[in-house]
């Protein structure tokens, strides 16, 4: 095949996939992708959080379990030191002066904070990986679905390792390898680094993600907790947003760990 | 669908949220969610940036000196979908803003509402969250 017809090929392919992107009413599935196994779901695309959410057991913010009340998900399991620390947190929170977290200082939301959103995420498959990028922060999680294990002693990083396979209609995510100063949710919930995410993506219509997480940490928990999210397929002609996090962030880490919001600026 | 009944069956459960409505990037523990004052004054900024937007605000209360008072706003997406661009506000514009303020007693707060003098709401106050899918449709073009 000499380069005139590879070029036609591909451009024949561009514009089939064009007229599919195009033809697409808003909220629906696009008929054609690039990668993805025919027989697999197709969750690429741009989604939208479902902002279902029950305040934290302090009351100031969004708790992992953000079904709660509908699945029985009680408060956080925490113990020893994770709940004291929790009980602080909560404490400052209560006199208006709530501890800074990854999230304030623009680093990172990290699993499982990042499966609320609160703003769109685009999901990518290729072969071998779905990609899934968040608008808030630019932040980027790597599922490998090539088959490839676990490593034995991951470095520590806000999204931990991701290690994806499909079971039916269901993305199934491992998580490891998380650091321990990302907050489980807006509360500030803590974990250790022993903390174990297995995430359940079902496409349950071509437009609407459950995400059943199951986190379980030994070191902090007297018991795995669970929660839910809902994502919902996004318009066909949403475009991902910019979103530097450092581009004005107003909340400074003060030296005792708690957070001030800086006016006038 | 059944899923989508669910959604609505949960909602009608009524799950308290926070005033702030989805709030990612950091507590609104520093806000007074439970009460929301009113200020007029006039736009110095209306800043249209991540992860919030902020809208700085000269107030001259009578017989007072000039203060400077910033509210912050939602992130941009949250905005957009609200039909909210970066030049629904603009410098020199009086607008009568809604706000849960800063508990500290400092000049500012967390954004609720921004209505102009002749009536039209600019900002509306966020929807309830579980709101389902937020409303469609581009947002409207700038003046």
């Amino acid at each position: 095949m000499n380069a005139k017809i590879l070029a036609g090929c591909a451009l024949a392919a561009m514009l089939t996939n064009a007229a599919a992107l195009a033809a697409a009413p808003e909220g629906t599935a696009p008929e054609t992708r690039l990668y993805g196994a025919p027989d697999q779901p197709n969750i690429s695309g741009i989604w939208f959080p479902v902002n279902i959410q029950r305040p934290a057991p302090n009351g100031r913010g969004t708790g992992f379990g953000s079904l709660a009340p509908l699945w029985g998900i009680g408060d956080p399991p925490l113990k020893g030191a994770y709940l004291k620390l929790f009980q602080k947190y909560t404490a400052a929170a209560d006199a208006g002066k709530p501890y800074a977290d990854t999230a304030s200082e623009c680093k990172a939301l990290g699993v499982p904070r990042v499966l609320f959103g609160p703003d769109p995420m685009e999901i990518i498959e290729t072969p071998g990986q779905i990609t899934m990028i968040q608008e808030t922060g630019h932040e980027v999680r790597r599922i490998y679905t090539d088959g490839r294990k676990q490593p034995d002693d991951p470095d520590p990083w806000f999204d931990g390792h991701n290690i994806g396979h499909w079971e039916g209609k269901t993305l199934v995510v491992d998580v490891v390898g998380l650091r321990a100063d990302t907050a489980m949710d807006a509360a500030e919930t803590p974990h250790s680094d022993a903390l174990h995410v297995t995430e359940r993506w079902t496409l349950k219509d071509p437009n609407d993600i459950e995400v059943d997480a199951v986190a379980d940490d030994p070191k902090a928990f007297t018991h795995p907790w669970k929660a839910k999210y809902l994502w919902q397929r996004g318009d066909a002609d949403y475009e991902m947003l910019e979103d530097v996090c450092e581009d004005n962030n107003r909340n400074i880490t003060n030296p005792d760990g708690t957070q001030s919001t800086i006016l006038g600026k | 669908m059944s899923h989508k009944l669910g959604s609505a069956a949960i909602l009608t459960i009524g799950l308290a949220a926070s005033a702030g409505g989805a709030q990612a990037h950091h507590s609104f523990a520093m806000f007074d969610l439970a009460h929301t004052a009113t200020l007029t004054g006039t736009v110095t900024e209306w800043q249209w940036t991540n992860p919030h937007s902020w809208l700085e605000l000269t107030v001259t209360k009578p017989g007072g000196a000039p203060t400077q008072y910033s509210f912050e706003s939602r992130s941009i997406y949250l905005l957009m979908r609200a039909h909210v661009h970066r030049k629904t506000l603009y410098p020199g514009q009086v607008v009568t803003v809604t706000y849960n303020p800063l508990r500290d007693g400092e000049n500012g707060g967390s954004l609720v509402s921004a209505t102009a003098q002749d009536g039209t709401p600019l900002i509306s106050a966020p929807p309830r969250p579980g709101a389902g899918r937020p409303p469609g449709g581009p947002p409207p073009a700038a003046p």
